[in-house]
């Protein structure tokens, strides 16, 4: 039995490669999305929140893409009450992609807002007042592009940033975020 | 030796330089028209308000291969050591000017001088007690260097270093020894400034104009 099964499963293994391998999946023009769960990890209050974490990116060419990605927050990770009420962020930039066959690494910058707001349990200040502040983001990442519909992802990300309302709270963290995208 | 290692590193900065260069376009065909859509981070420095952050947007037009205008718009928050919150919105125009020949668009690297003006709009903040609040509106003035990295034909990430002098009279926040703090206008005009440091990541859209 394990003689028949061995060899199909080189052989299946083989024929997917060749496929994967043989199509050219990333090209100008090719858009790719995502949504997933992103963990992060802040600096300043060495506290993990997690967010929803969208993103579509644009190919203007095989190693050059814009993307606009977007992060709802929602909650931290420990039993404690969260410093945030919420702590949404929207960024926009491009990345760099170095490709070989389907991998595709690639370094990017983003610049962003946060939309924040504090917890009012959590510091005790009253009437709490959201506000608006800029980020800047580095990002790295790795696509691997498994099908002309499909790819994995792994994404990380340093979030720049303070918070100057009600309180002064640094917003740097650092985020990571992997799953399986769409190609369209 | 020297001499292989000199030939070696004379093509490897040739070959970079060349690098984004299309085979279509040269430096000595016309470039004015172009219009380029972009984003922006802005660090902003030596301020006597303190270090500060910034989002922002810009668009370029391009008059010719030697001048190109920035048009952009700033959002910069500052936390200052008094638990103030300085905000400053910019929004104003530069003219760039690329001075060497050999390094204009679509070399990889290109070079500018830029010098504008810009309306600037300031509001500090105590940032526990926000009905303690102050704004002004005003002008200003900057200048600077930076470089284009034409990473492709129509993508460039710029980095300009430049100065802002603001051209009014600025917001004073005194602290108090009882910890109160005031925030008043500055007696007279004091040329104060900061020095701004901007990533742009920059697309060019279309062409308004062929020559």
């Amino acid at each position: 039995m394990e003689k028949v099964v061995k060899p199909l499963f080189i052989l299946m293994i083989g024929m997917i490669s060749a496929t994967v391998f043989s199509q050219d999946i990333v090209r100008t023009g090719l858009v790719r999305a995502q949504l997933t769960i992103s963990p992060s990890y802040n600096f300043s209050d060495n506290t993990s929140y997690f967010y929803l974490h969208g993103n579509a990116e644009v190919y203007l060419e095989k190693n050059l893409s814009i993307a606009g990605e977007g992060f709802y927050f929602l909650g931290n990770l420990s039993s404690e009450n969260s410093s945030f009420d919420f702590n949404h962020s929207l960024f926009f930039g491009a990345s760099y992609h170095f490709l070989k066959n389907n991998n595709d690494f690639y370094i990017g910058i983003q610049p962003g807002i946060s939309i924040t707001k504090l917890d009012n349990q959590a510091t005790n200040l009253g009437t709490i007042k959201t506000g608006i502040n800029p980020l800047l983001s580095p990002v790295l990442g790795y696509n691997f592009y498994v099908h002309k519909v499909f790819h994995f992802f792994i994404q990380s990300r340093l979030v720049i940033g303070e918070h100057n309302y009600n309180l002064h709270k640094s917003l740097t963290e650092f985020r990571f975020s992997a799953g399986l995208g769409f190609n369209l | 030796m020297k001499i292989i290692k000199l030939t070696f590193l004379i093509c490897f900065l040739t070959s970079v330089n060349s690098y984004a260069q299309p085979e279509s376009e040269s430096t000595t065909s016309s470039n004015a028209g172009w219009f380029t859509l972009g984003g922006r981070s802005t660090v902003s420095l030596f301020d006597l308000d303190g270090t500060g952050l910034g989002t922002g947007g810009q668009f370029r037009i391009q008059l010719s291969n030697r001048v190109n205008t920035d048009w952009f718009a700033d959002y910069i928050t500052i936390n200052m050591k008094e638990g103030v919150r300085s905000t400053y919105y910019h929004i104003g125009w530069s003219v760039l000017y690329y001075p060497f020949e050999e390094l204009r668009y679509p070399k990889l690297v290109q070079p500018y001088i830029l010098a504008g003006h810009c309306f600037d709009y300031n509001e500090k903040t105590a940032i526990n007690t926000p009905s303690i609040s102050k704004s002004r509106w005003g002008s200003a003035i900057q200048a600077g260097i930076g470089a284009h990295f034409n990473l492709s034909k129509r993508f460039d990430l710029s980095l300009t270093a430049q100065y802002m002098i603001h051209l009014t009279k600025e917001l004073e926040v005194e602290q108090h020894e009882n910890g109160d703090i005031h925030i008043q206008d500055h007696s007279h005009n004091s040329l104060e400034g900061h020095l701004l440091a901007t990533v742009s990541l920059n697309y060019k859209l279309f062409r308004l104009w062929k020559k």
